[in-house]
């Protein structure tokens, strides 16, 4: 017990590492040289993987759990991703998915949207995106591994002040429009990926949830759409001692041996598949090039 | 005075000790008399020197027949020459014999004890060439007696034939009384019960072997063993338990990692046993399944782009430990006869263990076989020609791409519920002044009839109990870890939990054509890793794009 405590207390401190380092760059300086020496601890598997390829952790719930179910899950996907690039994107990124339909033959449709929730793991991975078309909010829900799926394009790379963003249906719609034509952004590799600290308008009550209970970092002043009962209600049913409950967290997450185990298992294949997509899309890009030119 | 008094007082004694002599000695005598009326009657006939067992139990319900025809009498017991002694069957009755074997001539005649009645109406019956556990009524021959007519003098007697092994073979309605029954083909294990279902005039008192039922016994299957010697293995040093480990390495190898399982390199293979004469597949041959472990759920997406829900089950390192031919296969429940006649048995374990931990009587079922000992056992009934040798090992090859399975598991354990989690009721509602009855079922019963009907929908223990889902078609196997792709999610059981996996006995879901029979049988390694349907999409196959119609 007490091992594993040790353990996750080593774990959590990573997370910490992780999240200063998710802060705006002038923040993450300091954390940069811990996590240099963290890199070289964990040899060859970079800590961030646990991030970037997130569906190959499994459902950490120990009653649904089977290795050898998950292994096969795991080379499937892998199987997968040799005939679709899925970039790395974060809740917050905007996200432009083209997927095709048997009820329109012959056409792609593309969707773009800001990613509000990333779901489940393994070949069940979905994401959801979110954005405004003609005054209409619309979410569509991708399956990751559906292989209808043509393509996953990452226009903005960046993250939110929090992990899911579904407070965006409730905010004004100027914080989830976004123009289908956008231009990407491209980031150098290697770089951090930085974090927009946009704090989000409300729109006044009632909402789909109670925001107010949710301890929310990316809203604006939620305080001024409460009333006291609101405020009392919420403090009433706030658990503020749960950040310390570390059996609880264990339970939430799979453990750092296992990770690395994991991602040892689909390191060089996820590296070889990777390095094709690259390969390809520079050619692509490079006879394209002349055609905007022109 | 005094004297006379003790005179009368010796009398008087006398006298009770006389009468208590008296009484003790004729309850004695009676109850001797009962003894020697139970005893069966032994005579020897001389007829072939055959021997004809019957019983007849005469104004018997149902229940009584059972009963009689369930009793099987042991050899030494020989017939009653007084059967037809304070009787005989009158007009108007109706009569049934059944014969349980019959192998050799018999006659038996009762004329002695018949003469002074007044008719003399003999049924024969004969055994048949083809079958001898059956017979037939060859005469039922009337003469005119010298008496008074009977009811309807010239009404042939009919007869109703009613033929089924075991039970009642023959049916006759005597419209005459009867007094003779010739048994021709008659054989040491012939029986003949006869009823009479109608109730009138009968005086044919019952004659009876036995005064008790024979009980069945709690008889448990053949493997139905204690498992484990200990819970754990004792305190050993550690010099010890590496000499014990080495001893189970040098008779079944070394641990391996096999499909997915933990075996031991030698678990199937002690015993090089050849396989049996294959038999050709035909419509209602009836394979063996096999025990598997339900490890969770899985999306497939099909070629038009559908995506389905399918469940994974791992065929968990299944072998052959016995075969149980139909004759020695006696099982303690008999559901319906269809499912048991004629089938036999065969035992499959699954999953091998360290046998140091497990009892002798236990691991001596896996002594013929040659293959290790396993933590799971199953039965499954089969038909004979579907036997498989001892020893062999059974894959998910066993089934193919496309067919359909049933799927037996126990259901998750969900302890005491309530009616809206157990039933799916709607429960109440939250407000609205409603107070304590949120959850609760609402009314039972009432009105005309004030009771609660049996099968009332109520709260009670939810789940682990076994179920079988059936007609689940296979989608991709996967021969390097043994699993099987089964559609759907209602499959019974947790993540994890053994499932039996059997040919689907869905009319409209059986096999067509031949499957592997009795099992796969070909070369493993000449199969490809994933064996998908022709409808499911591989996942390294390129990418749906639905081209348009021309």
């Amino acid at each position: 017990m007490i091992r594993v405590l040790q353990r996750q207390i080593n774990r959590k401190q990573n997370v910490l590492v992780r999240y200063l380092s998710a802060q705006p760059e002038s923040e993450a300086k300091e954390s940069n040289v811990e996590q240099k020496i963290l890199k070289k601890k964990s040899s060859f598997i970079s800590p961030e993987y646990r991030f970037q390829y997130q569906e190959f952790l499994p459902d950490p719930q120990h009653r649904l759990r089977n290795s050898v179910r998950e292994a096969l899950e795991r080379k499937d996907m892998l199987s997968r991703r040799t005939q679709i690039y899925i970039p790395e994107f974060y809740v917050g990124s905007i996200v432009a998915a083209t997927s095709s339909d048997p009820h329109s033959q012959g056409k792609t449709n593309r969707f773009l949207g800001i990613c509000i929730d990333r779901e489940r793991c393994g070949l069940k991975a979905n994401f959801i995106l979110r954005n405004v078309i003609d005054h209409q909010g619309i979410e569509i829900k991708f399956e990751m591994y559906d292989p209808t799926l043509q393509k996953i394009e990452v226009i903005k790379l960046e993250k939110r002040l929090d992990e899911k963003l579904y407070y965006l249906r409730d905010a004004l719609p100027e914080y989830s429009t976004f123009d289908l034509n956008m231009e990407p952004e491209l980031i150098p590799e290697g770089s951090q990926v930085p974090v927009n600290p946009l704090k989000v308008q409300l729109k006044p009550r009632p909402w789909l949830e109670r925001w107010e209970r949710q301890e929310l970092k990316g809203v604006e002043d939620i305080n001024q759409h409460l009333y006291d009962k609101h405020r009392r209600l919420a403090a009433m049913r706030a658990t503020p001692w749960e950040k310390y409950d570390l059996m609880k967290e264990y339970r939430k997450s799979i453990p750092e041996e296992e990770q690395k185990k994991i991602f040892s298992e689909i390191f060089s294949r996820m590296k070889q598949i990777n390095d094709e997509h690259k390969k390809n899309m520079k050619a692509k890009r490079s006879i394209t090039k002349p055609k905007t030119l022109a | 005075m005094e004297i006379q008094l003790q005179i009368y007082i010796i009398i008087g004694v006398g006298g009770i000790l006389i009468a208590g002599l008296i009484l003790s000695s004729s309850l004695l005598c009676y109850y001797l008399w009962k003894l020697y009326k139970k005893v069966p009657y032994e005579r020897s006939l001389d007829d072939n020197n055959s021997i004809l067992r019957r019983n007849i139990a005469m104004n018997l319900d149902s229940e009584l027949n059972r009963r009689y025809t369930q009793y099987t009498p042991e050899p030494t017991m020989k017939p009653e020459s007084k059967i037809f002694h304070k009787g005989s069957i009158k007009s108007n009755s109706n009569v049934r014999a059944s014969v349980i074997d019959v192998s050799d001539e018999f006659r038996y005649r009762q004329n002695d004890r018949t003469s002074s009645s007044q008719f003399n109406n003999n049924i024969v019956l004969k055994q048949n060439d083809t079958n001898p556990h059956e017979a037939s009524i060859e005469e039922v021959t009337t003469s005119q007696p010298s008496g008074p007519l009977p009811i309807h003098p010239t009404a042939p007697p009919a007869f109703i034939a009613n033929q089924n092994y075991g039970a009642i073979t023959e049916s006759i309605y005597v419209q005459q009384p009867v007094n003779n029954i010739v048994v021709v083909g008659a054989c040491p294990v012939c029986r003949i019960v006869l009823v009479q279902s109608l109730p009138t005039d009968l005086r044919v008192t019952q004659v009876r072997f036995r005064d008790f039922m024979n009980h069945p016994r709690k008889r448990n299957p053949i493997w139905f063993f204690k498992q484990n010697r200990a819970k754990k293995v004792e305190n050993l040093t550690p010099e010890n338990k590496k000499f014990m480990e080495e001893i189970t390495h040098e008779k079944y190898g070394k641990p391996v990692i096999r499909k997915g399982f933990l075996t031991f390199e030698n678990s199937s293979s002690l015993l090089k046993s050849e396989h049996l004469a294959p038999v050709e597949w035909r419509q209602g041959l009836r394979r063996t399944g096999l025990i598997g472990r339900k490890i969770g759920h899985y999306p497939l997406w099909l070629k038009n782009g559908e995506r389905i829900d399918t469940t994974v089950i791992q065929i968990a390192d299944n072998y052959v430990v016995k075969y149980i031919p139909p004759d020695e296969f006696n099982p303690t429940q008999r559901k319906p006869l269809k499912n048991y006649t004629g089938r036999a048995c065969l035992l499959i374990g699954s999953e091998c263990v360290d046998p140091n931990k497990l009892t002798g009587n236990y691991i001596g079922l896996f002594k013929d076989s040659g293959v290790m000992p396993t933590k799971n056992l199953n039965r499954f009934i089969i038909s004979p020609e579907a036997a498989i040798m001892p020893g062999t090992p059974l894959n998910a090859t066993h089934f193919r791409v496309g067919d359909y399975v049933d799927v037996r598991g126990k259901t998750i354990d969900r302890g005491f519920q309530g009616v809206m989690k157990r039933w799916g009721f709607k429960g109440q509602p939250a407000s609205h002044g409603v107070t304590k009855t949120h959850r609760r079922p609402g009314g039972i019963g009432g009105g005309i009839k004030h009771r609660v009907w049996p099968g009332k929908k109520m709260p009670g223990h939810m789940g682990n109990r076994w179920r079988i889902a059936k007609g689940l078609k296979i989608w991709r196997i996967n021969t390097s870890t043994n699993t099987l792709w089964v559609s759907g999610h209602g499959m019974p059981g947790d993540v994890n939990g053994l499932v039996y996996v059997y040919d689907t006995v869905l009319p409209l879901r059986k096999y067509r054509d031949p499957p592997p029979f009795p099992t796969f049988t070909g070369n493993e390694n000449e199969l490809p890793e994933d064996i998908y349907h022709e409808e499911v999409h591989k996942f390294e196959d390129p990418t749906i794009f639905f081209e348009p119609e021309k």
